[in-house]
């Protein structure tokens, strides 16, 4: 190759992102496709992408990736030809290429110069080539019965993707396929003609259509819409690094700071210099950079946030897979993917959904069979649904399954020894759905590819704590189970419920507080060498704030009456003591620095209004001091 | 930025100190070492610390622990005064800042002048001294930033602090 090295390395690089944007956007396609076999565009689309990958690749010398997306490249031209009919199994195996040529360029990507053992996928999509490829070559575009007018439309709406794509494909010539390029610029003058052949075998064949023109408009004239659409979601981006975003993010704390002490001084000095007219040119000014400050505030949150789409779009795939796996019928419905989320979250929730949704396949909805037997569709439902409320969003996943068994999960947790069998038969219900999320429990008979090690749900639970996210499951036996998480909008502004203790302010994070009241001494009960309160059915374990962080020379005020914020993680909960409750505050949470992280019992520290530091409370270090209390 | 070691002090170069007093004896640090001088600020007591941290303060935006200088040494504890200080010193990505009885100058003194430390002069456990430095009669005690921040005593008090540091 006549390229100096780093111009290589860097034409692969772009080769690999490109690609593999490309194969993300296939893997969506080809679900879709499947439940609309007939749609043209779509196998125009895919076609291309994959013929994309395969110039480039062979461009670059890339032969395996070449011959993998050749064949498969064979049958879409057949599938789009309408020579051939789209079955399930033709789509597994143009999945699987898909999936290898994925391998492949992962293996470009580490440099591992890993040979991947493509052959037997060649070999499927050869016999998947030869056997729904029965009918003769000379037949080719018969069957492209459409009629005229939607022929027309569709050339009209085509033009502009087809625009696009060459403009797109002229970037990319231009970039690095320069002897393809005189072929590409070609393309670029006369778009039309090249994008216009199905269209011409279509006309020829107007005289054969059966379909009146009418009902056709409808459907062309939302695919234009749609392709419009497409144009305008071009994605107009950059990249930075997150840790640039989080350092104009504390700049701008900073400079809220600033802006709180000004808005202080300024209605001092009204109160002081009622005379003097600059007092109120200043206090004018203060509110211009207050409402400045804010919307910067909010501005730079939202760069940190991206659509659930994100995490989404990969389970369309995967659910089709695991169905036929499973031989199982299901329908995946997705909700709300535009919701926007804190890219930390996103990054957090991928895994406890995959977990979540390889269960619904699994455990929750039934063979069609036994639904059928059951009253219910043959294909079961499941639901991915997103949306905003208030401060926080809501992600859940149901399905219309057969639902969680109490009663097993009761037994199944009782015989594995996580709990007593009295304390499972007075669990209720709404508790029992909870040991679903104890480490190592599972219900199934038998461990299966997909789940039953009991592993997932604890994933789950764990990267829900890491991320303030609170998770709550409802079931009925027969309809179906739906878990639900709630999840804070953004991870760098959090809410605390600020408390006086010992005439020291500390602040616990609101997503861990369940409900706070008033109590007297009297409703404390000494058990075992450690005091318990009862409020209501439940018997709460009690810390006292006070003496959690005092020191010799603050003791606790001496008063009868006192505060119990009952506090919880998962499944856990304690009453912590107070001496007053001060109120809710959203703060920036922040390191208490190299020098004292790690100190027992504060998760860190935050900067009030007024310029002061509280310190934020570590609410599970409190849950495991506790389990250490009792196991002493 | 960190302090020079032993050897860089036998040279002919030229120290620059900031100068501080902690009881009676005036004690210094690397100027590189220091990042500003700021006054006794309101500070946030942290629970289940170590002793001789007084909590922490809020630095432009930034929580930064304190430490009294006077404990850390196991001198008797002073109330603060106008003349109280915190030098924020800045080593190797940790920002801390010392809580003194007052700063006094910055000096250049030339290394030459500088001893290795006596074993009983001071009322400071040698561990934590580079040397003393003679200037105008007076004697001036050049500390080690690094060894009072990472010194194993730390470790005996907050096994988890300085698991992570």
């Amino acid at each position: 190759m006549s390229f100096p090295m780093d111009d290589m390395e860097e034409i692969i690089n772009d080769f690999i992102a490109e690609a593999q944007e490309d194969l993300e956007n296939l893997d969506q396609k080809f679900v879709q496709l499947e439940k609309t076999p007939g749609d043209t565009a779509l196998l125009n689309d895919i076609f291309r992408a994959m013929h994309t990958i395969k110039g480039a690749a062979g461009f670059l010398g890339f032969e395996d990736i070449v011959s993998v997306a050749h064949v498969s490249e064979d049958i879409l031209n057949k599938l789009r030809k309408e020579e051939m009919a789209m079955t399930p199994s033709i789509m597994d195996a143009v999945l699987a290429a898909s999936d290898m040529i994925g391998v492949m360029i992962q293996n470009i990507k580490d440099h591992n110069e890993k040979k991947e053992e493509f052959e037997p996928v060649i070999k499927v999509l050869k016999e998947q080539l030869e056997g729904g490829g029965k009918q003769p070559k000379a037949k080719k575009g018969a069957k492209a019965a459409k009629p005229a007018k939607e022929a027309k439309t569709k050339s009209a709406s085509k033009t502009k993707i087809v625009e696009k794509e060459t403009l797109k494909d002229k970037k990319a010539a231009e970039k690095k396929v320069k002897p393809k390029g005189k072929k590409k610029e070609v393309q670029v003058e006369e778009p039309v003609v090249e994008e216009s052949e199905p269209v011409c075998e279509v006309t020829e064949q107007v005289t054969e259509t059966a379909e009146p023109a009418a009902e056709t408009v409808e459907p062309v004239v939302e695919k234009q819409a749609a392709a419009q659409q497409e144009v305008s979601h071009v994605e107009q981006t950059i990249r930075v690094d997150t840790s640039r975003i989080d350092a104009v993010m504390n700049m701008i704390g900073e400079l809220v700071l600033s802006r709180n002490r000004m808005m202080v001084l300024g209605t001092k000095l009204s109160t002081e210099q009622v005379e003097n007219p600059l007092v109120g040119n200043m206090n004018d000014a203060i509110a211009q950079l207050d409402l400045a400050t804010t919307d910067l505030q909010l501005s730079v949150m939202k760069m940190r946030m991206q659509p659930i789409a994100k995490v989404f779009n990969k389970f369309p795939r995967m659910v089709r897979d695991l169905a036929r796996q499973s031989g199982k019928e299901i329908e995946l419905v997705i909700e709300g993917q535009e919701t926007e989320l804190d890219k930390t979250v996103i990054e957090e929730l991928g895994d406890p959904l995959v977990h979540l949704i390889r269960n619904s396949v699994d455990h929750g909805v039934e063979s069609p069979e036994v639904r059928e037997a059951a009253g219910k569709p043959r294909s079961g439902t499941i639901t991915l649904s997103a949306s905003q409320e208030g401060r926080h969003i809501v992600v859940s996943v149901s399905d219309d399954g057969k639902g969680i068994d109490a009663n097993a999960v009761k037994a199944s947790a009782a015989s594995k020894g996580l709990m007593s069998i009295d304390d499972a038969i007075r669990m209720s219900d709404k508790e029992a759905y909870n040991l679903i999320f104890l480490p190592g429990f599972s219900t199934a008979k038998e461990v299966s590819n997909i789940s039953g090690r009991g592993v997932g749900m604890d994933v789950v639970k764990t990267n829900m704590a890491k991320i303030n996210g609170v998770i709550s499951v409802e079931s009925e036996v027969g309809v179906g189970s739906k878990i639900i998480f709630r999840l804070p909008l953004t991870l760098a502004i959090i809410q605390v419920l600020t408390v006086e203790a010992g005439k020291e302010i500390y602040g616990i994070p609101l997503t861990t507080v369940i409900e706070n009241r008033r109590v007297e001494d009297s409703e404390i009960k000494s058990v075992e060498g450690g005091e318990v309160i009862q409020i209501r059915d439940k018997v709460y374990p009690v810390l006292r704030l006070s003496s959690l962080v005092s020191t010799l020379e603050t003791s606790s005020e001496e008063s009868d009456c006192k505060y119990i914020v009952i506090i919880g993680v998962g499944e856990q909960s304690l009453g912590l003591i107070v001496d007053r409750l001060h109120g809710q505050e959203e703060i920036v949470m922040k390191s208490m620095g190299e020098y004292l992280k790690g100190t027992e019992g504060v998760a860190g520290a935050c900067i009030t209004g007024d310029g002061r530091v509280i310190l934020i409370l570590d609410v599970s270090g409190f849950i495991d001091s506790l389990n250490g209390r009792y196991a002493h | 930025m960190g302090t020079k070691t032993d050897k860089e002090l036998d040279s002919r170069e030229i120290l620059q100190l900031v100068t501080f007093r902690l009881g009676n004896e005036e004690y210094s640090l690397d100027i590189l070492s220091v990042q500003e001088i700021i006054r006794h600020m309101e500070l946030t007591r942290v629970p289940k610390a170590p002793e001789f941290v007084d909590g922490v303060i809020n630095l432009r935006g930034r929580v930064i622990p304190v430490l009294d200088l006077r404990k850390r040494f196991g001198l008797s504890a002073d109330e603060n005064t106008e003349e109280t200080r915190i030098i924020v010193v800045d080593i190797n990505d940790k920002t801390v800042g010392f809580k003194v009885d007052a700063v006094s100058e910055v000096l250049r003194l030339p290394a030459d002048t500088v001893e290795p430390p006596p074993s009983i002069v001071t009322d400071v456990d040698s561990e934590y001294i580079r040397g003393v430095g003679k200037i105008d009669g007076r004697l001036i005690i050049l500390l080690d930033v690094t060894k009072i921040l990472n010194s194993n005593e730390l470790a005996d008090i907050t096994p988890e602090a300085s698991a992570v540091a």
